[in-house]
């Protein structure tokens, strides 16, 4: 939790270079590589409305171009509009003697309007009509500019087809031309344009479509719109102009009058999948329910690579040792080993992949050819600069798996071991020392970095293809935020 | 054969429109008439906590993550559409820097794998809303006047003018207009100055400016109080409403005023094309939206043509206004948008694979593109 | 960072059976309509105003020093109705915080100074940031993060925000600890 309300004192260096915490990385299980919402493909996985949590399937979305049916935002201050009831009194004659009788046979009909609890804008200040149904019904305008467009659409499309079928008509001829001899109406079309002129048709370029024909270019004109005459002498009322955020919020009119302001429908949200851009294998799927907060797949970093909290620190001074408190956590079911290192003493990676046999190697590579050049090019080399060095112990850790029973019994088991501080289930709090460059300036951040060695053991059911490696040795670098150097 | 076309047509996902504005960003899909969103250009960062604008950046690795996460805010939040094998129309000025272009390039086609880019060039697409062989373009948007001619949708390079005189040139003289009306330096959030523009400030006419620069005022338009949470509201006055784009039309011997670089960009024009554009203008852009700015700029271009150095060089005397068919800051992107879809789902895109390979993209001011292919200084291009 | 220890003063807090941790320097209103699920923790000055309407909390809630409890009401034709309120597992809120919702989702995480209208629904896994208000009727969706006023979607959630909740309000109950004084 403290991920959302503190800055990020611990960050975990993903495998495409970003500084991230470990809350927004995720885990690859089929690469065994850290990823990261930077690094990975997002795909959109269903659509619904963030207020009334309805689904809405994408075809549909797209037809009602991503808005809700039934809710609205406030045009004013883009707040979800509620929908009210009035009674509304059923029209009665002005004569007040005979009112009472017809008062029964006509039942007051309840009649709907949208009204905005945060600002107070009501779909009656600009003069839209009350409606009979709760939802929908409401009525929609149209864009002043469809139609133009629309013609403009035709027109080009005339052209595009037109042109496509002359260069089909000219590979056409350059085909027949191929014989010895170029004659002379060949070349020109001239036999055509003759047949044409004769039969009285009309030539061949205006009567090609009459998209084109009827099409008429926008015509310019000496006026152009003046200012309004009161404008020096009329006063200002800012609540009836529009502001910006208002007037785009509805791009197809932008209204500069706020009593021409309509409610906006309101946009649909998404729920999105991420894969892997390595091994195309997904990395979270959510449930189609839009409730739902469950995952169908959901390798985040958070379930797989040991997590690193700073407990305490002392203040860090140039030139001098300062303690510091990390706590470490298992959060696999197995239990893991680690190794602290410094980060340089990360093993390269070496390729591991044996080829088969010629053809599978060489898809491979060609496969891998296509991925890498993409992943190649997000990835960068990481930049951060540690001002501290952490005195790695020597010795492997070992983190029991996650249990969750484990939380009931709260003792926690001191250890004698002057590295590790308590160990608690799957937690385990380690003493470490760090030594500060004397050269650090007073007030620069303070920062180290240091590097973990865990195990993983890989619960993926075995493919039949590939040589199936249960339990491996994986690295991690982790950059600790130390406050400000105190000189 | 047309049969398969179509089928193929069909299967062809609808491309999006893209026009990233320093300003404000236009996005939607291709055949529609509006954007489905005009929004800031900018993102919420999260490592430093407060919205960041695209266009600050230092570094072309700071760049590229301003474009992943201004793309993701578009595709996610607001189109919610998979940006995988789809195409995009990036709607760019012919003066978009090289880092910012090949930059885009490479997040669309390696962060977010389009199928295909077509890049097209704002002028272009302003002239092809109006359907007209001749438009003379004249776009004021977020940073910069940029002044175009089309020809038969081909923009006249050499004639090209541009000067930094649009939304920016504005809120910098208001916020300067406003410190005098308040007695104090008031450092005003842009979006406040933006706000106070909208709703208040107007372009008045030539004789009137004339009036404002000689020593009798004329009666100033009516003063604003213009209320900010949390202080005293802001004095506006009426001069201040008045001349704050007077910016726009400063003449000085440079002849750098907006009206100046119209002409200049007719000027600059083959001779059998002046009297066309001169009859063809189109305004667009942002701030095109200020009331009295397009009446201004006609009365100018009217008056200037009679002075020195314009009345001898250039002989035209009639200029004509188009209205484009959508709201003046949409208008590139609507042309995008019918750009994109005329063309068969845009057949004229640079495709991934094209890209993969080239790993640069045709620009206008390269001598690898402009260079006709049989030039014997081809062969010597050392790039 | 990890939480510190917060001390409380023993006698100030009655502990019940279920490990709820009860200051006495609270305002409970109609308390036989207040149903604690266990380990919550209500700090001084709360109030909870059970005899509107029930208020039902889940486990692991933490309610901070100083906020409200209160029950939403809708005006009908006829007169004034009070919903209850239901508050699901690890929820938190925060100091001088008031909150009218009919629902509160589990794993929610709500700043101090906030102000969540009446007949909110806070859908599971959602954080309002400090100093926010919710006006009246919203609806927030699983997996946000909102802030200002009128509180708005700023950013996306972890996904692990499960997890990061029941381990945070876990952890706020094991370190909230009577003072060893004598």
């Amino acid at each position: 939790m403290a991920y959302l309300t503190q800055l990020d004192y611990v960050k975990y260096i993903c495998s495409c270079g970003q500084l991230k915490p470990i809350t927004s990385l995720y885990f690859c299980r089929h690469c065994l590589k850290i990823r990261c919402g930077f690094c990975i493909c997002h795909e959109v996985d269903s659509h619904y409305c963030a207020n009334c949590l309805e689904n809405m399937p994408s075809s549909e979305a797209r037809l009602k171009k991503n808005r809700c049916s039934s809710c609205f935002d406030c045009p004013s201050c883009f707040h979800t509009l509620s929908t009210r009831a009035t009674l509304a009194q059923p029209r009665q004659p002005v004569d007040p003697a005979g009112g009472d009788t017809k008062v029964e046979n006509k039942q007051p009909k309840k009649m709907y309007y949208l009204s905005c609890f945060n600002c107070r804008w009501t779909s009656r200040d600009v003069g839209i009509p009350d409606q009979p149904v709760a939802s929908g019904g409401w009525p929609e305008r149209a864009n002043p500019f469809a139609t133009r467009i629309n013609q403009l659409l035709d027109y080009y499309k005339a052209i595009a087809l037109q042109e496509k079928q002359e260069k089909l008509e000219r590979e056409r001829k350059k085909f027949s031309i191929r014989g010895k001899y170029i004659t002379l109406t060949d070349k020109t079309g001239l036999t055509g344009a003759m047949a044409r002129n004769i039969a009285g048709l009309p030539s061949n370029e205006a009567g090609s479509s009459s998209a084109i024909a009827n099409f008429v270019a926008s015509q310019a004109s000496e006026e152009v719109e003046q200012l309004p005459d009161d404008i020096y002498t009329k006063e200002v009322n800012l609540k009836q102009i529009t502001s910006m955020p208002q007037r785009l919020a509805s791009p197809e009119w932008q209204p500069a009058s706020v009593a021409r302001l309509h409610p906006v429908a309101k946009l649909l949200s998404v729920k999105r999948s991420q894969r892997c851009r390595a091994c195309d294998h997904n990395l979270t799927k959510p449930e189609y329910n839009p409730g739902s907060i469950k995952f169908k797949i959901e390798l985040l970093a958070y379930y797989h690579v040991p997590e690193v909290k700073i407990i305490s620190h002392e203040p860090v001074k140039p030139g001098e040792k300062t303690a510091l408190l990390v706590k470490l956590t298992n959060p696999t079911g197995h239990e893991m080993q680690l190794r602290l290192l410094q980060p340089e003493d990360i093993p390269p990676v070496e390729d591991r992949e044996e080829p088969r046999s010629i053809e599978k190697s060489l898809e491979r590579s060609l496969n891998l050819e296509k991925d890498a050049s993409a992943c190649r090019a997000i990835e960068r080399p990481p930049s951060y600069a540690a001002s501290s060095v952490v005195a790695t112990p020597v010795g492997a850790l070992t983190l029991a798996q996650r249990d969750d029973a484990a939380e009931y019994d709260d003792d926690t088991q001191h250890d004698a071991d002057h590295i590790i501080l308590w160990r608690k289930s799957n937690k385990l709090a380690l003493r470490l020392e760090v030594t500060t460059d004397a050269s650090a300036a007073d007030g620069a951040p303070a920062s180290t970095a240091f590097a973990i060695e865990y195990s993983y053991r890989n619960t993926v059911p075995p493919s039949s293809t590939a040589a199936h490696h249960r339990d491996h040795t994986l690295y991690t670098t982790v950059l600790l935020d130390l406050g400000k150097v105190h000189a | 054969m047309t049969l398969y076309e179509g089928i193929a047509l069909i299967q062809e996902k609808q491309a999006v429109v893209l026009d990233l504005g320093s300003e404000y960003t236009k996005f939607g899909f291709t055949g529609e008439a509006a954007p489905r969103c005009i929004i800031r250009s900018e993102f919420w960062c999260t490592t430093e906590r407060k919205y960041k604008k695209v266009y600050d950046y230092k570094t072309p690795e700071e760049l590229y993550d301003n474009l992943v996460h201004m793309l993701h805010l578009l595709y996610f939040r607001h189109v919610l559409v998979n940006p995988k094998e789809r195409k995009v129309v990036v709607v760019e000025s012919l003066f978009t820097p090289t880092l910012f272009r090949e930059t885009l390039a490479k997040v669309l086609f390696t962060h977010y794998e389009v199928s295909g880019v077509v890049w097209a060039d704002s002028p272009r697409l302003c002239a092809l809303t109006l359907g007209a062989p001749v438009a003379l373009v004249v776009a004021v948007g977020g940073r910069e006047a940029e002044v175009a001619a089309v020809v038969h949708s081909c923009v006249v390079l050499h004639a090209m003018q541009t000067q930094p005189l649009a939304a920016r040139a504005i809120h910098a003289s208001l916020a300067e207009l406003l410190d005098e009306d308040n007695n104090t330096k008031l450092n005003l959030p842009d979006h406040i100055i933006e706000d106070i523009k909208v709703k208040t400030c107007f372009v008045v006419g030539r004789e009137r400016a004339a009036r404002w620069r000689s020593p009798s005022w004329p009666a100033a338009a009516c003063d604003v109080a213009y209320p900010v949470a949390g202080r005293s509201a802001i004095a506006v006055a009426g001069r201040t409403r008045e001349l704050a784009a007077e910016v726009l039309f400063a003449r000085d011997a440079e002849l750098a005023s907006l009206p100046d670089i119209v002409l200049q960009c007719i000027m600059q024009c083959p001779i059998d094309a002046r009297r066309e554009l001169a009859a063809n203008i189109l305004v667009t852009g942002g701030t095109a939206t200020l009331p009295g700015l397009k009446a201004r700029l006609a009365e100018e271009l009217r008056y200037l043509i009679t002075q020195p150095p314009y009345e001898s060089r250039l002989h035209v005397r009639e200029f004509r206004f188009h209205r484009a068919p959508c709201p003046e800051n949409a208008c590139a992107w609507a042309g995008g948008a019918v750009c994109g879809a005329a063309d068969g789902g845009a057949a004229r895109a640079t495709p991934r694979d094209a890209y993969a390979r080239a790993r640069r993209l045709p620009d206008w001011v390269c001598l690898l593109d402009n260079t006709p292919p049989h030039h014997p200084h081809r062969d010597n291009l050392d790039i | 960072m990890e939480l510190q220890d917060t001390y409380y003063n023993k006698s100030e807090y009655v502990e019940t059976a279920s490990g709820n941790k009860v200051s006495r320097q609270t305002v409970l209103c109609g308390s036989q309509n207040i149903v604690l699920h266990g380990k919550v923790i209500v700090q001084s000055d709360a109030i909870i105003r059970g005899d509107l309407a029930n208020v039902k909390t889940g486990r692991f809630c933490i309610i901070s020093k100083g906020s409200v409890i209160r029950p939403p009401f809708k005006k009908f034709s006829k007169g004034v109705a009070f919903f209850p309120l239901q508050m699901g597992d690890h929820v938190f809120v925060g100091e001088n915080t008031v909150v009218n919702a009919a629902v509160v989702g589990s794993y929610v995480y709500i700043g101090k100074n906030v102000v969540i209208g009446r007949r909110c629904v806070l859908k599971d896994c959602c954080m309002i940031e400090d100093n926010s208000v919710l006006p009246a009727e919203t609806v927030v969706p699983s997996f946000a993060r909102y802030s200002g006023s009128p509180a708005r979607l700023v950013t996306a959630l972890p996904e692990a925000m499960p997890d990061l909740m029941t381990e945070f309000t876990k952890s706020y109950y094991q370190h909230f600890l009577p003072t060893t004084v004598n």
